[in-house]
């Protein structure tokens, strides 16, 4: 069942997301289009929010924009997320644009740049929406 | 005697003028030019041996022949010692004597030969030394580094500022032996010796890897005219400035790329969440997010003006500068008549308190038109809803000031350093959905700068900042109170 935009989630199972980006209206937007597609969706606007939302609540599925107070900030939060017990198994959705990734001259076109990364898919923006909830259905379900 | 020797001599083609007497040589001798002298030992008067001794002082490089009779024949072999070249004995046939003078001339040609081209020598040798050290010293003097080696790979000559480039201290490298991996970077070396060996290409060039500072090496083949190697020059030069410059480029590049693709990003997120369908029935939803939609477009085109702006205060040349004397009271009012309706819409209130008899500052009118257009933009896009603006203006120490204060939320303390800075804009949860460009202060900066400025701030979060703007008055008679 789906649960309306801004309504508390009334079912145990929906699974709830953490999404992270500095553009408020972007994460407006994509959080439109989250709830609409039944998930419980929580906002960040920098990483230091979106860390304090984790030690607060639990989350099924991160969503983090790669560019946010700093240069590849998306990048540190995924990597301290893997390094807490915690927070290691959360599923991880990085955004991007491709070209951004130079703080850790990373290549997210190189295989082996992207494993050390450890997230467990990318997004470029602007973001399809149809295959981002492609995506996080694979991961955590509807 | 006399007439004998010349009749055999001039069929020779020698031209023979003769003389009785030592003293007739002598005064027939420096009236000509003379290149051998026959000599009588036993003469009349001035003997043979006195007349040789005077005419080698005169002419140390004469040849003089002395003829004698068996007799006398041990003064004649003293008088070689005293500078004859040879000596004839009476009785002496003509094949004799022609003999003994064409040696003695060839001798003498040789001997001038000889002269000349050591003094032609010499002179090529000052010529190439001076040479030699006008380049030397123009390769010690130079801020390049260079280094030279030979066929067999042995330095030739290395000069100061390749010492300091490669910082290489202590032990100085030694000419003749082969450049070491100790002293120099290991791929430096190995250009040098793969120039050599390939051939085939004459000049090639590398960066250096490591730095600060950053080097870059060209390396060339040296050849003779036949093509054949004779050694390898490197230079190797300090590329840091230029490699910043590229880097802080590229950097700029990659900010305004992410500035503008911020606002793109968002406004193609929303139309999609539009035409989804996803606000299908809510239109005060719809409502606000096409108002975000035009707020994030308006602030796009923001962004290319002040981009434009940004580069065009970036590349100005101090002589293309209008300045004129100018009254900042004038330009302030005119800003905030302006901006009079952006302040309305935020029921945001600006007062304005400037003194009458104000100096003049000398100063590009649309330039501080802009600087005083950001500052109050910012006042009321920061402040809060009802908060106020003041403008004000005093002189202080040779400078007229101008402060723009406001009632808004105030900058936190770890970004004061940062503003300024090319789109750093101080992000706090109240600023979220404050659109501005990120460089409006940062051309403000400039503008200050290039008008030999200062600007101040001051700020308290929560309570409201204050941008104070410092300009140098002008002393002309223009720029006096009240003019």
């Amino acid at each position: 069942m789906t649960s309306r935009p801004g309504q508390t989630p009334s079912l145990p199972d929906t699974k709830t997301i953490l999404l992270a980006d500095d553009d408020v209206d972007f994460a407006e937007a994509l959080r439109l289009a989250l709830e609409t597609a039944g998930y419980h969706v929580i906002t960040a606007h920098t990483a230091q929010q979106a860390t304090a939302l984790l030690q607060e609540q639990r989350v099924d599925l991160a969503v983090l924009d790669m560019m946010m107070e700093e240069t590849d900030a998306g990048i540190i939060l995924a990597h301290h997320l893997r390094r807490q017990p915690e927070t290691a198994t959360i599923p991880i959705i990085l955004l991007t644009a491709v070209t951004e990734a130079t703080g850790f001259r990373v290549s997210l076109d190189n295989p082996d740049d992207r494993s050390w990364l450890k997230v467990d898919a990318w997004a470029d923006k602007p973001v399809d929406t149809t295959r981002l909830l492609q995506e996080i259905r694979r991961l955590i379900g509807p | 005697m006399r007439e004998g020797c010349r009749r055999i001599l001039v069929p020779e083609g020698h031209r023979v003028i003769t003389a009785e007497s030592g003293e007739k040589a002598l005064s027939l001798f420096v009236q000509g030019a003379f290149d051998l002298a026959l000599i009588d030992l036993k003469m009349p008067g001035m003997s043979g041996l006195d007349l040789l001794e005077r005419l080698r002082e005169l002419d140390p490089g004469l040849i003089c022949i002395m003829i004698t009779a068996y007799a006398t024949l041990e003064t004649a072999v003293q008088s070689t010692k005293s500078g004859a070249y040879d000596y004839l004995a009476k009785p002496f046939t003509p094949d004799e004597l022609v003999s003994v003078v064409d040696k003695a001339l060839d001798l003498h040609w040789l001997s001038q030969e000889t002269a000349r081209l050591r003094e032609e020598a010499e002179r090529n040798l000052l010529l190439v030394a001076a040479e030699q050290s006008r380049t030397r010293t123009i390769i010690q003097s130079m801020a390049d580094g260079v280094l030279a080696t030979n066929r067999e790979g042995k330095l030739v000559f290395y000069n100061p500022a390749l010492l300091r480039l490669l910082g290489i201290k202590g032990r100085m490298p030694a000419i003749g032996e082969a450049p070491s991996p100790d002293q120099f970077p290991a791929e430096l070396v190995a250009w040098v010796q793969e120039a050599f060996a390939a051939g085939g290409r004459t000049m090639a060039s590398h960066d250096l890897p490591g730095g600060p500072p950053h080097l870059a090496a060209n390396i060339a083949v040296i050849r003779d005219e036949h093509g054949e190697t004779l050694g390898v020059v490197a230079v190797v030069r300090d590329i840091t400035a230029l490699k910043t410059l590229n880097q802080r480029m590229s950097d700029f590049v990659s900010m305004v790329a992410h500035e503008l693709r911020s606002p793109l990003g968002a406004i193609a997120q929303y139309l999609d969440v539009i035409l989804g369908g996803i606000t299908q029935g809510q239109p005060e939803k719809e409502r606000h997010i096409l108002s975000r939609c035009r707020e994030r477009t308006h602030a796009l085109s923001q962004l290319v003006r002040d981009l434009l702006e940004f580069s065009r205060l970036q590349g100005k040349v101090p002589g293309q500068r209008t300045l004129a004397p100018l009254h900042l009271a004038e330009v302030i009012q005119e800003v905030v008549a302006f901006a009079s309706q952006s302040a309305q819409s935020r029921k945001v209130t600006v007062t304005v308190d400037l003194p009458g008899a104000l100096p003049a500052v000398e100063a590009d009118r649309d330039e501080i038109s802009r600087l005083f257009a950001n500052l109050l933009d910012n006042a009321i896009k920061y402040n809060r809803e009802g908060g106020e603006v003041r403008v004000t203006s005093w002189v202080t120490n040779g400078y007229v000031a101008a402060a723009v204060s406001d009632t808004g939320l105030g900058i936190p303390p770890a970004a004061l350093p940062r503003l300024g800075e090319a789109f750093f804009r101080a992000k706090t949860p109240a600023t979220a959905y404050i659109i501005g460009t990120g460089l409006g202060l940062s051309i403000c900066k400039q503008i200050i700068e290039a008008h030999h400025g200062h600007l101040e701030i001051e700020s308290e979060e929560g309570k409201g900042s204050t941008f104070r703007v410092l300009l140098p008055r002008t002393t002309t008679a223009d720029g006096a109170p009240g003019a």
